[in-house]
């Protein structure tokens, strides 16, 4: 490589019960507007965590689970995320799908990915070269870490949590679901019961957010759901299974 | 009739052995050669199952080498303290040939051997896993001790084994208490029974190979029938037939005491002269110990006589007994009978205490034997039995030789034995009494160029 | 005992030999989980596994673009491990490997087949080492905080912390 590794910032944000990680990509921004930048990002999250935490049963979204509050009632990013929900329901043909969700309805597989894209666009408005966000798992990207490069994001492995099942280049966004992190959480919406027709599924595309919820549906929904994201433009999938074979749609560029 | 009658010098039963008593069975070698060869074969056919499963890509896997020498080690080392089992176990046939103190000889012998595998069995097994699973030792070792069935207890089993072999070794050994050190060691059969089952559910041999399971379960149950039927099952059996008690309690000479003791069917107890049992007086301090004393005279029915010298705490109370005290036995045992002798004439030798086996040996001998028989002791009273052994000898036409005096008084080396027994080289050599006086004797014997197949020796452990 | 040193080594010699003699004849009769696939083209080497613990495997997987050509599949011989024996597949796409199966696993009983469920999962997905990868960021399922500190993220977050 003769590229000059570009100046790299890179902070950890806890936040939404698990932890963001940022990496800026300085370009021709003095550190301390990188910085201020990187702080502002953080202070979307913290909002988007106020509003939508279902572990704290005093915000916005858990009252309006329990029926306490109308829709008209709601602060206008949680219509957003609402419709955001239907867009996805529908193009992941149902298996993803947060009225399902024993207990009420629950937009917690989409809020993360959402709440990390306008966080990335408030970076890419700073006027870094480029930045990559990492939400608990769920990555957003846009630029380039350095001359010609392609950010480069590993997918772990899900039986090893110190090693990776494959890199794959990043354009826009990837989101991983799978059971092992959190044990049974992903609901079969057929069944009721927990899901188990995959043990990783990621899924990349422009929109994290609804890449986020498509990757629920698929380690919902296994090789069934995978047809459906082969059907989206520009979203594609890569799914292992529960007995450790791997597929893909195709258009996701493997690295080495 | 009385005891005293019956065996008095001169008496006519006191001098040869009963019309009544049975002759016990002959020891045959060949048999005892059989079992040599099938624990050969046992220990080559472990070796090879070890091997025979292996394959070459398991081997040249990570960690195949160690999980190999693990399973051989294993194996091997599990048929070997089987074996250990049955060399104290007190079968018959195999206890005629080579006397309990040879059997147990060779018991301990064999001891450091299956220990150590096993130890070792236990290192490479870990060390072959943690190698194939790429993970530490230590956690290595928690993983088969928590999720493979039966390790946790077999480990335990290996844990007693340990125990039991450190406190066997004779500097430790000393210092315990002989009732302890037995207690503990008893823990061996609960060891072997722990380890028995994850031997079936792991082995690579074992599973999925159902033969190979029958076998072992067999031989493992075998061992397990032979040492609960002769260690344990006969003498009760022949303790419950005989019934006997102390019936007098007399003394011989200075610390020496005889024990007459009465039974039922003596008339069926096939004992050699020479033979012991080891004896369990039902006292309240004695009932928990048996200690071997030999049979001084061939039992004449209903009486059979044992000689004790007090030299420590059980052989001083036996001094104590009351009449009408019950006794359990186990035995007859010993080799060192007259089914040993293979030249036509012996030369008798005997220290001290010795002179029992000697005495109830001489009993066993033909009336035309002319044995020659020396005595040894410090002082005239130390010779117990002797108007007997001299009534003994002359009844066979032999030559007896009282041998009183201090060490340089009455030396046995290799000028004065000769000249007591001119034709020593066409005699064969019994010898009985203290260990170090009998190693004395069998190392004359060895220097005068005598066989050591010639030679026979029983040493009293005191 | 005269000569018991022989006597011994002759029983060993046997029992040996026998043992060896017997098993040339007669393999053990375990269970089979899975059926063969139809077999494609010539027979790759298959990777070899450990006798205990979990199999690793040992080849990697090279996956440069995307898939072209027809899928081919080659089913490598039967290997046994200790206690069974498996055969791998492997899928191929004109130069890219998309799939590794295992048709065959033949577990000698229920404990090793317990352990096989664990051990095939790994054997076949591909394992990279993260610091070997030059990667920016890893994904996967959403961890918590606790998890964060142990993943790959948080040494990447590391190297250049601002």
């Amino acid at each position: 490589m003769t590229a000059q590794p570009a100046p790299l910032t890179t902070h950890a944000e806890p936040v939404m019960g698990t932890v963001f990680s940022f990496t800026a990509v300085h370009g021709d921004l003095p550190p301390d507007a990188v910085r201020a930048a990187v702080a502002a990002a953080c202070r979307i999250l913290h909002h988007c965590d106020a509003l939508f935490s279902t572990w704290d049963p005093d915000s916005p979204a858990s009252r309006f689970r329990r029926g306490e509050t109308a829709l008209g009632q709601m602060p206008p990013e949680f219509t957003e995320v609402l419709q955001e929900c239907r867009a996805a329901k529908q193009a992941s043909g149902g298996w993803f799908d947060p009225w399902a969700i024993p207990g009420g309805f629950d937009p917690t597989g989409l809020v993360k990915g959402w709440a990390t894209e306008r966080a990335l666009a408030e970076l890419r408005s700073a006027g870094l070269a480029g930045a990559l966000i990492n939400g608990g798992g769920d990555v957003a990207v846009f630029g380039s870490p350095a001359d010609g490069q392609r950010w480069r994001v590993g997918i772990r492995h899900p039986w090893r949590a110190d090693a990776l099942a494959c890199v794959i280049e990043a354009d826009a966004a990837v989101a991983t679901s799978g059971p092992y992190e959190r044990g049974a959480h992903l609901i079969d919406p057929a069944t009721g019961q927990p899901a188990s027709r995959a043990a990783s599924a990621t899924v990349t595309g422009p929109s994290l957010a609804l890449a986020d919820a498509l990757a629920t549906g698929v380690a919902v929904g296994g090789d069934e759901a995978l047809a459906v994201v082969a059907g989206l433009d520009g979203y594609a999938a890569y799914l292992i299974r529960p007995d450790g074979s791997e597929t893909d749609t195709g258009g996701i560029t493997f690295a080495r | 009739m009385s005891y005293e009658s019956m065996v008095a010098p001169g008496s006519r039963q006191g001098r040869k052995r009963s019309q009544a008593l049975p002759q016990p069975a002959r020891p045959r070698p060949a048999l005892a050669r059989a079992g040599l060869v099938l624990a050969g074969a046992g220990l080559g056919a472990v070796t090879a199952l070890a091997i025979v499963d292996e394959t070459g890509a398991e081997l040249r896997a990570t960690g195949g080498a160690a999980t190999f020498l693990g399973s051989l080690t294993g194996l091997v080392g599990m048929y070997l303290a089987l074996l250990m089992v049955l060399l104290v176990s007190r079968i018959p046939a195999i206890e005629r040939v080579l006397g309990q103190d040879g059997l147990l000889r060779w018991h301990r012998r064999l001891a450091p051997w299956p220990i150590s595998l096993l130890i070792a069995h236990a290192l490479f097994i870990t060390i072959g896993y943690a190698q194939a699973a790429r993970s530490g030792l230590g956690h290595q070792v928690g993983v088969l001790l928590t999720r493979y069935p039966d390790v946790l207890i077999a480990t335990v089993g290996l844990g007693i084994m340990c125990v039991i072999g450190i406190l066997s070794i004779r500097a430790i050994r000393r210092r315990l208490r002989r009732e302890t050190w037995w207690l503990v060691h008893l823990y061996m059969y609960l060891a072997l029974a722990l380890s028995f089952a994850h031997v079936l559910a792991l082995g690579p041999s074992f599973v999925g190979h159902p033969l190979t399971q029958v076998v072992w379960s067999v031989a493992w149950a075998a061992t397990a029938g032979l040492v609960l039927c002769y260690r344990f099952g006969l003498p009760v059996v022949r303790s419950m037939r005989h019934r006997l008690v102390v019936t007098e309690v007399r003394q011989e000479g200075p610390g020496v005491v005889s024990v007459i003791c009465s039974g039922r069917n003596l008339d069926k107890l096939a004992i050699a002269g020479g033979q012991f049992f080891f004896w369990r007086f039902l006292t309240r301090s004695m009932w928990w110990q048996a200690h071997p004393y030999t049979v001084s005279a061939l039992p004449q029915p209903p009486y059979v006589r044992l000689t004790v010298k007090a030299v420590g705490d059980h052989s001083a109370a036996v001094a104590r007994l009351r009449p009408g005290t019950r006794i359990v036995v186990e035995g007859p045992y010993g080799a060192f009978t007259k089914y040993a002798q293979q030249r036509p004439q012996a030369l008798l030798v005997a220290a001290g205490i010795g002179v029992t086996a000697l005495r109830s040996l001489l009993e066993d001998m033909p009336r035309n034997a002319a044995p020659v028989v020396l005595l040894r002791g410090t002082r005239p009273e130390d010779l117990v039995l002797r108007k007997e052994v001299a009534d003994l000898v002359r009844y066979r036409r032999g030559r007896l030789h009282e041998l009183v005096g201090t060490r340089e008084q009455a030396m046995l080396d290799e000028r004065s034995l000769p000249r007591l027994v001119p034709d020593l080289h066409r005699r064969d050599i019994f010898v009985c009494g203290p260990e170090g006086f009998v190693t004395t004797i069998v190392d004359l014997a060895a220097r005068l160029g005598i066989p050591a197949e010639a030679v026979h020796h029983e040493a009293y452990a005191l | 005992m005269k000569r018991a040193g022989w006597y011994l080594l002759a029983g060993a010699v046997a029992g040996f030999g026998g043992v060896l003699g017997f098993h040339g004849g007669g393999t053990p009769a375990p269970a089979t989980l899975g059926h063969p696939k139809p077999g494609g083209t010539s027979a790759a080497p298959a990777p070899s596994a450990p006798s205990a613990g979990p199999a690793r495997s040992t080849g990697p997987k090279a996956r440069q673009g995307s898939a072209t050509g027809q899928a081919k599949s080659a089913t490598g011989s039967v290997v046994g491990y200790g206690y069974g024996e498996l055969s791998v597949t492997v899928t191929v796409r004109g130069s890219q490997i998309t799939d590794v199966s295992v048709p065959l696993l033949r577990t000698a009983e229920p404990y090793s087949q317990q352990l096989a469920q664990q051990v095939i999962p790994m054997l076949k997905s591909e394992v990279l080492a993260a610091h070997s990868a030059r990667i920016h960021g890893v994904s996967g399922a959403t961890y918590t905080s606790e998890a964060y500190a142990q993943s790959i993220q948080s040494a990447l977050d590391k190297l250049h912390a601002g």
